[in-house]
């Protein structure tokens, strides 16, 4: 219980501070992120705190500025997951027979696939805008709600209180809106953080892998990939955007893992 | 053998009130008998039984009284003396014997652990001879053949008898039955309270038989307590409970009972519930419910006193016919 | 007349296991295996068997929440067995259920009021205000105070839950209300409370029920009639006074034998308790009759074939499923004490009190 609630609170406060700089970025912000100085792969130094890129750019705001891209990408991509995977899930849940088996079929085709090799895919052909991003997880990510509602469907569709609705003539669609879907509201709320967490990861991992929004914007895959040639000049230009993935990621997982 | 005195069990978690569950109850049980304490469902038999084996679950703890037992007190033993008696001279089995067996484990595995942890020396031969034995004596047929089963192959009265014999694989002295048979088929109830009976004949020990159906308790118990919102209302032989029953509560448990030879006619019932143990009445606890209650009833508990020899009510109104 | 519910041969069977390739069931589950049964209006039919019988199953075919195999079932003079979509929708307020668990039965996040006017709600009656109170009128009918209708479930009691229960079932005034154990899960003094407002109810509003019950004890208090089940098929059905006064089925007489009487005199009786073991499940129904394996009076045509349901002499509505029903001696029930004196006395002054306690408030 204790363990619980301190993995709530590290995660919720790891996701606070994220927002926080991500809303007060330009604010909080030293230098413009985009605007290139002659001070070129410098390391860490008071002026800048996590040194310059090979372009010359402060680091740090580079970072602070990443995290409102990465809190845009995750949490709409978490939202494109629910409102693919959920109708489907309580759908494939609850239909008996041939629309059942097909539902299922469906969900495990796409399961199949690996999530980045096919969100890889689809960038590659649709290009990488901040919208196509968000659509590409999306489409990536869904079947995994779609399974987890379908579970919880399964579940309770056999329990009393269903029966009890269906036995006063509840029609299923009533059924779902009012007597299962409440009661799985909760789950979905936590996986949708869980969603948050792995959008923004495979966002990053899209971003080291060259299909990162184009430039200049401040994505943190990008910034860990290009500041790979320079870690022996200033090791911060990777590890700093990193550890803000690691720590984003983590923040919204134990959210989700702890309301559940 | 076992002597209860004052207890107290209390649940709290820090900075809230206490919540008394048992509220001073005193009670014995002696060899070779049987005690059964009857209530309904809250009026804290289950954690009454939870008490004695000092099994608890958190926050709830003993916060006064004594549990002798043997001549030990057990709400004073460390966790790791009472680990000693519990399972081996106390023993206890519960109303559903799936959620107490493993179910990846084979009935034999089982019965061969309950028997490991008093007689460590035992060989692998000799472990399945005495499950087989164990299994023989709870009359479950082809007992060679069932030991290798899993408990999902049982029925749920094969199961309680799997439950029962783990419970006398080492001879305790005292057996702990909460709702041993609330779970069963009426037919296999009558089968496995016939095979506690039996069992008792012949090894002496004593039985708490925690139940809230009479018909069980006329069956099986010598002695009955009835409790009632974490306190005893009535305590007598039972053939006193049946044939000259005090307190309101334990009346208005008779006429509750279907009874099969009975006229039809309207049951006699309880109206009301049992308060929650956080709202309980100032005075008497069951007065809101009782049809006999007038104003002293809610002004102080009624002292649990003799009434006639061996029965004892916590009624200022009893015996109820006096009343004019 | 016409009666309220009729099932003619009514069966389930489930088909189960089958190999990861082969789309052939392994085996056939028998859940309800050929019942015929009628509930006329206003009465009370009581269904008693034990654990694997079919009773349950039983109770959610007369309902059509599932759908039988094979058999015919008829609501009012209507054939329902293969009513499908908005016209079966339409006859639910007809015939209600009232379910065994109070706890998993009421959905956790709706109040009580939502619960009680959701079958209003779904069959458009009325409007918001009228829906409101004709759920003021329903608690009290069950026993409940108004101040009740905006909590939730878990703020009550299993006997009030199961109260809730039964006024949901009541909302859109149905004719039967099939009562699948609706007592099983309560405590001794709250299963009485239920037992007794099932039957006010019943006198008040002229309701039918399809009694489901798992001993013969609470059947007594509430049926005109019973039916006896094992294994899928009723064994034996009479008049409830004629069932407890002459059981004329070895397997009505081990129930009534076994059910535990509140009487200490009794206990140094010899056992009630079959001596055979527990009944094959449905997967595996026996040859010939399907009780022969545990009946103490079984001889060799029970092993060879199974008896069908037979009339009685002498006993009208009486009828028994026993190759041997003409040979079984005399009924004879345990013998039984008057009660005691005192208890008698007082349980009269209880009884007394209660009614005046009643009529005055």
């Amino acid at each position: 219980m204790t363990a619980r609630r301190f993995r709530l609170g590290l995660g919720v406060a790891l996701v606070a501070i994220i927002a926080l700089a991500g809303l007060l970025a330009p604010w909080i912000a030293p230098f413009d992120p985009n605007a290139s100085g002659a001070d070129v792969l410098s390391g860490a130094t008071a002026t800048h705190w996590m040194g310059t890129d090979d372009l010359g750019r402060d680091v740090y705001s580079r970072v602070l500025h990443g995290a409102r891209i990465s809190l845009l990408v995750g949490p709409l991509a978490a939202l494109v997951t629910a409102i693919i995977g959920v109708p489907f899930g309580l759908l494939a849940g609850y239909a008996r027979g041939r629309l059942n088996q097909f539902l299922v079929q469906v969900m495990d085709l796409f399961i199949a696939l690996p999530n980045l090799v096919l969100a890889l895919i689809i960038t590659v052909m649709v290009g990488a805008t901040l919208l196509n991003i968000v659509l590409v997880l999306g489409i990536v990510m869904w079947p995994e709600m779609a399974r987890l509602v379908r579970g919880q469907v399964m579940s309770l569709r056999e329990t009393p209180f269903i029966e009890a609705a269906r036995s006063i003539g509840c029609k299923p669609s009533r059924i779902l809106a009012f007597h299962i879907w409440p009661n799985i509201m909760r789950i979905v709320a936590a996986q949708m953080a869980i969603a948050v967490s792995a959008a923004i990861f495979t966002a990053a991992s899209l971003g080291f892998l060259g299909l990162g929004l184009p430039p200049p914007a401040a994505d943190w895959g990008s910034m860990v990939q290009s500041g790979f040639d320079y870690l022996s000049l200033n090791p911060l230009l990777s590890l700093a955007p990193g550890a803000a993935v690691a720590l984003t990621v983590l923040g919204f997982y134990l959210v989700g893992r702890s309301v559940e | 053998m076992l002597k209860i005195e004052g207890l107290r069990t209390v649940f709290g978690a820090a900075g809230l009130p206490e919540i008394a569950a048992v509220d001073g109850v005193d009670l014995t049980v002696a060899r070779g008998r049987t005690l059964g304490i009857v209530g309904e469902s809250g009026c804290g038999k289950s954690i009454l039984s939870l008490s004695i084996m000092r099994l608890l679950p958190p926050p709830g703890r003993i916060a006064a009284g004594r549990i002798l037992f043997g001549g030990q007190d057990l709400a004073a033993l460390s966790n790791r003396q009472m680990r000693q008696v519990r399972g081996r001279r106390i023993a206890m089995i519960f109303q559903e014997p799936m959620t107490s067996l493993n179910p990846l484990r084979s009935i034999g595995a089982q019965i061969a652990e309950a028997i490991r942890t008093h007689d460590r020396g035992a060989s692998a031969a000799d472990l399945r001879a005495r499950g087989i034995e164990a299994l023989k004596r709870v009359r479950i047929p082809a007992p060679e053949r069932r030991i290798d089963d899993y408990p999902h192959q049982m029925s749920g009265g094969m199961r309680q008898r799997v439950m029962i014999a783990m419970a006398l694989s080492c001879a305790p002295d005292l057996l702990i039955a909460d709702e041993p048979t609330t779970a069963l088929d009426v037919t296999v109830q009558a089968q496995v309270l016939d095979l506690l009976r039996d069992l008792q004949a012949e090894t002496g020990m004593a039985i708490i038989l925690i139940t809230h159906d009479l018909g069980v308790v006329a069956r099986m118990a010598d002695e009955v307590a009835v409790m009632y919102a974490g306190r005893v209302a009535e305590q007598a032989g039972t053939a006193a409970i049946f044939n000259d029953p005090q307190h309101p509560y334990t009346l208005g448990l008779l006429g509750s009972i279907p009874r099969i030879e009975a006229r039809p006619g309207r049951l006699l019932a309880i109206e009301g519930t049992v308060p929650p143990p956080f709202a309980l009445p100032p005075g008497c606890r069951f007065a809101p419910r009782c049809v006999f209650a007038d104003a002293d009833c809610n002004t102080a508990p009624p002292p649990l006193r003799d009434i006639a020899p061996g029965q004892r009510v916590a009624c200022f109104r009893a015996p109820v016919e006096d009343i004019a | 007349m016409t009666p309220l519910l009729e099932a003619i041969d009514l069966a389930r069977h489930y088909p189960v296991g089958g190999g990861l390739f082969s789309r052939k069931p392994a085996g056939l589950v028998r859940a309800v295996d050929g019942v015929s049964f009628t509930v006329a209006k206003g009465e009370t039919l009581g269904l008693v068997g034990e654990s694997g019988c079919g009773k349950s199953t039983l109770a959610r075919l007369t309902l059509r929440l599932i759908d039988p195999t094979a058999g015919t079932l008829r609501f009012e003079g209507q054939d329902i067995t293969r009513l499908e979509g908005e016209a079966m929708r339409r006859l639910r307020p007809r015939m209600q259920m009232v379910f065994q668990d109070p706890f998993a039965s009421l959905n956790p996040r709706m109040t009580v009021a939502e619960i009680l006017a959701e079958p209003l709600l779904v069959h458009g009656i009325g409007d918001a205000r009228q829906r409101r109170a004709r759920v003021e009128a329903l608690l009290p009918m069950v026993g409940l105070a108004s101040h009740h209708a905006d909590r939730k479930p878990h703020e009550f009691s299993g006997g009030q839950r199961q109260r809730i229960g039964i006024a949901r079932a009541l909302a859109v005034e149905p004719s039967l209300i099939v009562c699948d154990e609706p007592v099983s899960a309560l405590d001794v003094s709250i299963q009485a409370q239920v037992v007794n407002l099932l039957k006010d109810l019943q006198a008040r509003l002229g309701l039918s029920y399809l009694f489901i019950a798992h001993d013969l004890a609470v059947v007594r208090h509430v049926a005109d009639r019973v039916a006896v089940m094992v294994l899928g098929r009723i064994m034996e059905v009479a008049p409830a006074e004629d069932l407890y006064a002459r059981p004329s089925h070895p397997y009505t007489r081990m129930l009534l034998a076994a059910v535990p009487r509140p009487d200490p005199a009794q206990r140094h009786l010899p056992s009630a308790a079959p001596a055979t073991a527990d009944l094959p499940g449905p997967l595996s129904i026996p040859q010939g009759c399907r009780f022969h394996p545990r009946c103490p009076m079984a001889v060799e045509p029970c092993r060879r074939e199974e008896p069908g349901l037979q009339p009685l002499a002498g006993a009208p509505g009486h009828l028994t499923a026993c190759w041997r029903a003409a040979e079984l001696p005399a009924w004879m029930p345990p013998p039984q004490a008057p009660p005691a004196p005192a208890a008698a006395r007082r349980l009269a002054l209880y009884a007394e009190r209660r009614d005046q306690a009643r009529d005055s408030g």
